[in-house]
């Protein structure tokens, strides 16, 4: 599992991991039952603390995407990835529209929000 | 693993007077300024020193309870002292051997050959860096339950200190121990240790998650105009600059969407002890 | 405490060629010499064997390593029985090697009177030699290596001072009249009585010391 962590990026680190494990397994990269690399070794890979790593794995648990397990490790967690994946999708459709909302009832006109939406884009 | 509560020491010129704790299967760090008093910290640790007040327990006991055979699962490396002088490595051998039920002399040789330490010369002729070497080796060499190093990287170059930390971080993988670790060096530890104490004129300032520091803390630059509008509810320190003045925050996502005109940097653990220490209250 | 005796006995092997010299001489100067010298050398022997546990917490207290030392698992109250332990061994073991190569050297067949009358008199040296082990270390301990060296001889010369200056007063026949009085036996028992009481003493007190003592 190759992650790639961004230290100038103003994205929090635990972000940046949970991020890129989520994208592996909603692309198939990381498929059901594969078991994940331990909270410590990952630290040591990866150069970062490591309670960063379990607050990802963490995240990555309430999400539905893995199931740790005592003793064991954390494992991928079993289908139904790609609706979480639409689940998350739909969350960030609503989120667009309400600042597209937001935007328009304060005066901007598309053309000003798509910018604004470039610039924001460029800057994460 | 430790816990000081309320721990004073009083001295002539210079009073400590801290609390803080390390549990099992964390690396905590010790850092702060010279004289801050993190040696003292790790003296009373260890019981070199005897303290006024407060209560020291390892491995969740008192201190002066501590059997030999608990204090064998101590790896200890203190900045300023080492083994004697005059002895050479493999006169200290058999002494480890004998002290360290768990000693494990092969992996022991075995290091000493990849870092280059000669066995047969007197330990006084050794540089700085080579010393440094030999007190983290011996530290981690009889299967320790808990390290306290002081200051371990000091006198080390770049790549010996990562040798040296990835050593730490293997250490740490079975999850059963746990490290207290202090260094003039912060940026070595953000990539490693799990939350830091930062003591300043025998005080405790802050302990903070690193994850927390990293992501959360920030600093921002503002002008002396844009000064009297930023909302102070999350800035603890603020440093005069030529520019205007600096300022610490501990929650930067909020002047990020809130005051996106500002200036807002990440910050390293360097920066945040200076204006901990440097800057005024706010 | 072990591991403490070992890295004593490594700190005197360190010295080895020093003491493989020092032995040397003594050896050779007893065949030359005359019984004056023969003493004179075993006795130095016995006193710089005895005493290097003096250097050895020199050593220990170099750079800082006392803080090394008491970080390793040992008690402080182990510390000071190895010191005790390491100088009474050094001590014995010279003291027997110096009184066969006296015994030795002075020709054999010898009589019993004359075994008897050196194997006492280097009783009475090696009470002596205890004696000022038995101050010297807690003086080490308690001022450190320095000034504990200066203070240890410095109380060594003064009580010469004192046996001296009572010898002018004329204190000598109080001294007869004990030799009279009292057989030699009962006074020998009754110094190494005292001797073994002074190190007792002088271990209790180095505990203490060391118990109390902050680095």
């Amino acid at each position: 599992m190759v992650l790639m962590i961004n230290h100038s990026s103003m994205q929090p680190i635990y972000e940046q991991i949970s991020g890129q494990i989520k994208d592996k397994i909603i692309h198939g990269e990381l498929i059901e039952d594969t078991i994940l690399p331990s909270v410590r070794t990952l630290a040591k890979e990866l150069r970062v603390s490591a309670l960063t790593i379990k607050k990802s794995y963490d995240i990555l648990e309430q999400e539905g995407f893995i199931i740790t397990v005592h003793g064991k490790g954390s494992f991928v967690a079993n289908a139904n990835q790609s609706q979480l994946a639409e689940e998350i999708k739909r969350e960030v459709e609503t989120e667009f529209e309400q600042a597209i909302r937001k935007g328009r009832s304060c005066g901007m006109n598309d053309q000003e929000i798509d910018e604004l939406f470039h610039i924001i884009m460029e800057e994460l | 693993m430790i816990r000081l509560y309320n721990v004073k020491k009083q001295y002539s010129q210079f009073q400590l007077h801290c609390s803080l704790e390390v549990p099992q299967n964390r690396v905590t760090a010790l850092i702060g300024p010279n004289g801050a008093g993190k040696s003292t910290t790790f003296k009373a640790i260890l019981g070199l020193i005897h303290v006024d007040d407060g209560e020291i327990e390892l491995f969740g006991k008192p201190l002066h309870t501590l059997t030999i055979q608990e204090q064998a699962t101590l790896g200890i490396a203190l900045s300023n002292s080492c083994f004697c002088g005059y002895l050479q490595i493999q006169d200290i051998i058999p002494i480890l051997a004998q002290l360290y039920p768990k000693f494990q002399k092969e992996y022991f040789l075995q290091q000493c050959q990849h870092f280059d330490l000669p066995l047969t010369k007197k330990i006084n002729d050794f540089s700085t860096g080579m010393k440094a070497k030999l007190k983290v080796l011996i530290a981690i060499s009889h299967q320790a339950r808990l390290l306290i190093l002081d200051e371990p990287t000091t006198g080390l170059d770049v790549l010996a200190r990562e040798e040296l930390l990835d050593i730490l971080r293997e250490y740490m993988i079975p999850g059963d121990r746990s490290i207290l670790i202090s260094s003039h060096i912060s940026s070595d530890l953000e990539g490693f240790c799990d939350d830091f104490y930062l003591i300043d004129k025998g005080k405790i300032l802050l302990h903070e998650e690193t994850n927390i520091l990293l992501d959360n803390y920030g600093i921002l630059k503002v002008t002396d105009k844009q000064y009297p509008y930023v909302n102070p509810i999350y800035l603890t320190r603020k440093k005069k600059e030529p520019y205007g003045y600096r300022l610490l925050t501990n929650k930067k996502q909020f002047y990020q969407d809130n005051s996106p005109e500002l200036i807002i940097e990440k910050c390293c653990i360097d920066e945040i002890i200076l204006m901990m220490t440097k800057g005024e209250h706010i | 405490m072990k591991g403490l005796l070992i890295k004593d006995w490594k700190l005197l092997k360190n010295q080895a060629r020093f003491i493989l010299i020092l032995l040397a001489i003594s050896i050779v100067i007893s065949f030359l010499g005359n019984t004056n010298h023969i003493s004179f050398m075993t006795n130095y022997l016995t006193f710089i064997f005895s005493i290097f546990v003096l250097s050895t917490l020199s050593y220990d207290s170099y750079d800082n390593g006392m803080l090394f030392l008491l970080s390793l698992p040992v008690s402080r109250k182990t510390y000071i029985q190895e010191k005790y332990i390491f100088s009474l061994l050094l001590t014995f073991s010279s003291w027997l090697f110096s009184l066969l190569l006296r015994l030795l050297i002075f020709s054999l067949p010898i009589s019993w009177n004359e075994i008897s009358i050196v194997c006492l008199q280097s009783l009475i040296y090696l009470i002596l030699v205890l004696s000022f082990l038995a101050y010297s270390i807690p003086l080490h301990l308690k001022f450190g290596s320095e000034k504990g060296r200066m203070l240890s001889f410095g109380l060594l010369g003064l009580l010469a001072l004192g046996i001296f200056t009572m010898v002018r007063i004329n204190h000598w026949q109080f001294l007869l009249y004990i030799f009279d009085h009292i057989s030699l036996k009962l006074l020998t028992i009754i110094s190494v009585f005292f001797c073994i009481i002074f190190l007792g003493i002088s271990y209790l007190l180095s505990l203490w010391i060391m118990e109390k003592k902050e680095f």
